[in-house]
């Protein structure tokens, strides 16, 4: 027991370095807020263009809101935990007797102060400038959809952290160049049904597409969604437990291939 | 003077390297093609799911495909700055190395337009050969001249944000990515400028970018929108080449603004991630 | 007892990265190596760049793994125990960039006291002691991305010292201090082992007069070996029978590398200074008697006799008897 109390204890003190960091640096606050905000009223304007119907411009919302969450995971987390070797942090993080599983739930943490910004901010910009019209009725459950998608999202990102710790550059590369192509799969700007069945249920396996599909259904009252929402849940909840257990198994085995190549601690690779 | 392009023709092929040396061709090319083509598609799919208009396809498909060019060329600098201060901590040395540091920067720049050149080709090419779209007129002299004069003006820009980029904290990466977006939004890439609402449309004829892509688009005998239809063409290009006069006056001054307070501050050297 | 750390045959072999058209290389860089440190010591590992000490650290600090042979820290299996051994250890590494820009250095300690269980109380106590001691509580507000060198590693170091280890590593922990902050080291970490006796420090160092003033034994590792491990003392004393001279002579005129060809001595250490014109020698020898001979050699090369007094054999002669030739010998050697 003591020791979740002190792995709660090293992710708290992880979240507290952002936190405080970013407080002290102000200048994230006009590049991670106004400017995504920016971009998401960019295809509300391309439907607009397209003369396309006023429930795209929700959806179109609903997807800015949650790349914030989908980036804050990938380089928060995912991607900083392999800068911290460059930095000369991540020997002190890998020798402390703690889970790298907290010093990983501490970044995303920390990181959800701008992110949630960010998310206000669009969402406001939805509901003033564009026309968002939310299902009240179906508020509850989307929050109970986004709490999952998070944690499976969560799940995702741990694995993608050991794919950076082995690969580096290479897997930083990759993670760049998947940009588009997961704006494209996840449906952040269209129902991924428009994708086609096989496509959406291969792109299903990335847990934003099937969680901000749900999220329309319920929050947003769209009947173009993918699956029904019961089974989108369901989907998300078996890959929250499978992502978790195969993240735990990749970080162990990253690390021990890590120490046995010698590249734990070899920096700028 | 000499020395300069010396310098640049060699942070040419160091930026150039650093994006594809790291893996073979075989890897490379449809890795960099990766990210315009899926970006390309999301407009497609878009205009499925939407059941846009027909005229609509063809300009907003090559506006996306030249617009690869911005975000590229206009975060390349910036890029640069940020990860060889932070990542490498090279940046120091650069610095202190005779010779200015601007052509090192700009070299990187040429190598990022490069590199999304490939993309920009790739996505016209398959505009054409795939998706049907037709070209009603070709105008080449005018394709060129606006692709340059518009490279030069993106360069400049490119370097006002470097040099605020010494100044500002571990943001490299939301600041190149979403310094892109806004001209994305204000330059009619995507849809007609006449799509803002009226208050906003006098920051799109503010951008640079509007102009140059009507011009390409003019080039290849396109129409997007009538919010630009008064202007004559040789007036559109006296608009671009004068804003890329005064993009490059502006660019040098904020440069040595964020240089002279960065050393002030002593940020040439800083490492701010967290 | 367990001994604090224990090594049996502790080999670590890196691949080397492959270059077109050769084999994989191999480079061991621990070969074979037996160590034993009783708990309350300050063991010192000393030897030349590129010898393996950084790397037998990480091996015992659980960042690598090893080729093969066992290591243990207080009785604990690196390898298979690593999360226990996690518990009982701490590891600061000199000269690495360290921590975040903007925090201060206080806060950056609190942050890593928090990866060892540490209530906050507790942590910032500690923090402030250190910070006081060892003449840093001043600076505690100053942000990361302004300290000095100096001020930098010492932060470092507190972080090491904060959490109580049982067994401590410190890898080149004076590496580039100025002489007063290097010596301001040294009384802090004889301090913080004077606290609690049952604290073990495994401390490398290139500096001979570092191990000789601070360790209470020394081991001798080059190229991956251990040559020699006793007390400073002892290892003298084993080698007393030497009589060293130092020597300084002019008129060498660019042969003072044949220094290094006079038979019956050791060259230590030879240090010319062409634009000088002086050449500052330091030889061992078996005994008074090879004298003559040398001087006789000497003056075969041209050299005039400035200066020669005979010394006190250190650590550093010690260490050319044992590994044949000087640190600084080797380290040219390395690049
Ligand atoms: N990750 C690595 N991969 C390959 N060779 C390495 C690696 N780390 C260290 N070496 C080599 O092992 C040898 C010993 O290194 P190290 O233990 O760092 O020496 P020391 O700390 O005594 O200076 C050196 O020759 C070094 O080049
Ligand atoms: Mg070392």
């Amino acid at each position: 027991m003591s020791s979740l109390r002190n792995n709660l204890r090293a992710a708290g003190a992880r979240a507290w370095i952002r936190v405080v960091a970013a407080n002290r640096e102000l200048s994230w606050v006009w590049f991670e807020t106004f400017l995504p905000a920016l971009t998401t009223a960019c295809y509300v304007f391309i439907y607009r263009a397209m003369g396309a119907a006023p429930e795209f411009e929700s959806y179109v919302i609903l997807g800015g809101i949650m790349i914030g969450f989908w980036l804050n995971v990938l380089w928060g987390m995912a991607a900083q935990f392999f800068w911290e070797k460059d930095m000369g942090n991540l020997d002190i993080y890998m020798m402390a007797p703690i889970s790298r599983m907290a010093i990983l739930l501490g970044m995303a943490l920390g990181g959800m102060t701008g992110t949630a910004m960010r998310s206000v901010v669009i969402l406001l910009l939805g509901i003033f400038a564009f026309r968002v019209r939310f299902e009240v009725a179906g508020l509850a459950t989307a929050f109970g959809i986004f709490l999952l998608t998070m944690a499976s999202l969560y799940g995702l990102g741990m694995m993608l952290s050991s794919l950076f710790l082995l690969f580096g550059r290479g897997a930083q590369r990759w993670a760049e160049a998947a940009q588009e192509p997961i704006y494209l799969l996840a449906g952040f700007y269209f129902p991924v049904r428009n994708l086609g069945f096989g496509v959406a249920a291969a792109a299903s396996l990335f847990p934003l597409a099937l969680g901000i599909d749900a999220m329309r259904q319920t929050a947003l009252g769209s009947r173009a969604g993918f699956l029904p929402v019961g089974v989108e849940a369901a989907a998300l909840a078996a890959l929250t437990v499978l992502f978790g257990l195969l993240a735990r198994t990749m970080l162990r085995t990253m690390e021990n291939r890590a120490k046995t190549e010698g590249k734990l601690t070899l920096k700028w690779q | 003077m000499k020395r300069a392009l010396r310098n640049a023709a060699t942070s040419f092929v160091l930026c150039w390297k650093k994006e594809t040396n790291w893996a073979g061709a075989w890897v490379y090319l449809p890795f960099a093609l990766l990210r315009p083509v899926a970006g390309a598609l999301l407009i497609f799919v878009m205009v499925r799911a939407a059941s846009a208009p027909p005229d609509y396809f063809a300009p907003a498909w090559l506006g996306n495909a030249f617009f690869q060019l911005v975000p590229a060329v206009l975060g390349g600098l910036a890029w640069a700055v940020i990860e060889d201060r932070e990542r490498y901590q090279m940046f120091k040395y650069i610095y202190l190395a005779p010779g200015n540091v601007v052509p090192y920067l700009m070299g990187h720049g040429l190598a990022r337009a490069a590199h999304a050149l490939i993309g920009v080709a790739a996505l016209a090419a398959a505009g054409v050969a795939l998706l049907g779209i037709r070209t009603p007129e070709f105008h080449p002299a005018l394709l060129a001249v606006t692709l340059a004069l518009g490279l030069a003006c993106l360069l400049a820009l490119s370097l006002a944000l470097a040099g605020l980029a010494l100044l500002v904290a571990r943001h490299g990466h939301f600041m190149t990515e979403s310094i892109g977006g806004v001209f994305f939004l204000f330059s009619g890439a995507v849809f007609p400028v006449d799509v803002l609402p009226a208050w906003i449309r006098p920051l799109a004829f503010a951008s640079p970018v509007t102009w140059w892509l009507e011009l390409l688009r003019r080039s290849l005998g396109l129409h997007f929108g009538s919010a630009l239809d008064g202007v004559s063409t040789p007036a559109a290009l006296a608009i671009l080449a004068g804003f890329t006069v005064f993009c490059a006056f502006l660019g040098r001054a904020a440069w040595f603004a964020g240089e002279r307070k960065a050393r002030w501050k002593g940020l040439l050297d800083a490492t701010t991630a967290y | 007892m367990d001994p604090a750390i224990r090594t049996q045959d502790l080999t670590r072999i890196y691949r080397k990265a492959r270059s077109r058209g050769e084999p994989q290389g191999e480079f061991r860089a621990l070969d074979g190596v037996n160590l034993e440190v009783r708990p309350g010591e300050l063991f010192g590992l000393l030897g030349p760049n590129g010898a393996g000490k950084s790397t037998l650290i990480k091996i015992l600090s659980t960042l690598l793994f090893p080729t093969s042979g066992l290591a243990q820290v207080c009785g604990l299996d690196v390898v298979k125990q690593c999360e226990q051994v996690r518990e009982r250890i701490n590891m600061v590494s000199g000269g690495e960039p360290s921590g975040y820009g903007l925090l201060t250095i206080r806060e950056q300690l609190w942050v890593f006291s928090q990866l060892y269980g540490l209530t906050t109380k507790t942590a910032l106590e500690r923090i402030d002691r250190a910070l006081e001691q060892y003449g840093l509580a001043n600076d505690a507000g100053t942000k990361i991305n302004r300290l000095s060198t100096g001020m930098r590693q010492k932060m470092n170091l507190i972080r090491g010292f904060m959490t109580n280890p049982t067994v401590l590593f410190l890898d080149e922990p004076t590496l580039g201090l100025d002489v007063h902050i290097a010596r301001q080291t040294r009384d802090y970490i004889r301090s913080w082992m004077a606290e609690d006796r049952s604290r073990t420090i495994l401390l490398t160092t290139h500096y001979m007069a570092e191990a000789e003033d601070l360790c209470d034994r020394v081991a001798i590792i080059h190229a991956g070996k251990i040559r020699a491990c006793d007390t400073p003392a002892n290892l003298i004393a084993a080698f007393r029978r030497e009589t060293v001279f130092e020597l300084t002579l002019a008129g060498l005129d660019g042969r003072a590398a044949e220094l290094r060809n006079l038979a019956g001595v050791t060259v230590v250490r030879l240090d010319s200074d062409p634009a000088a014109g002086r050449t500052t020698v330091r030889l061992s020898m078996p005994d008074d008697a090879a004298l003559p001979a040398v001087l006789g050699g000497i003056a075969g090369l041209g050299g005039r006799i400035l200066n020669l007094s005979k010394n006190e054999v250190t650590l550093e002669d010690v260490f050319v008897g044992i590994a044949g030739r000087s640190f600084a010998d080797a380290e040219k050697q390395e690049e």
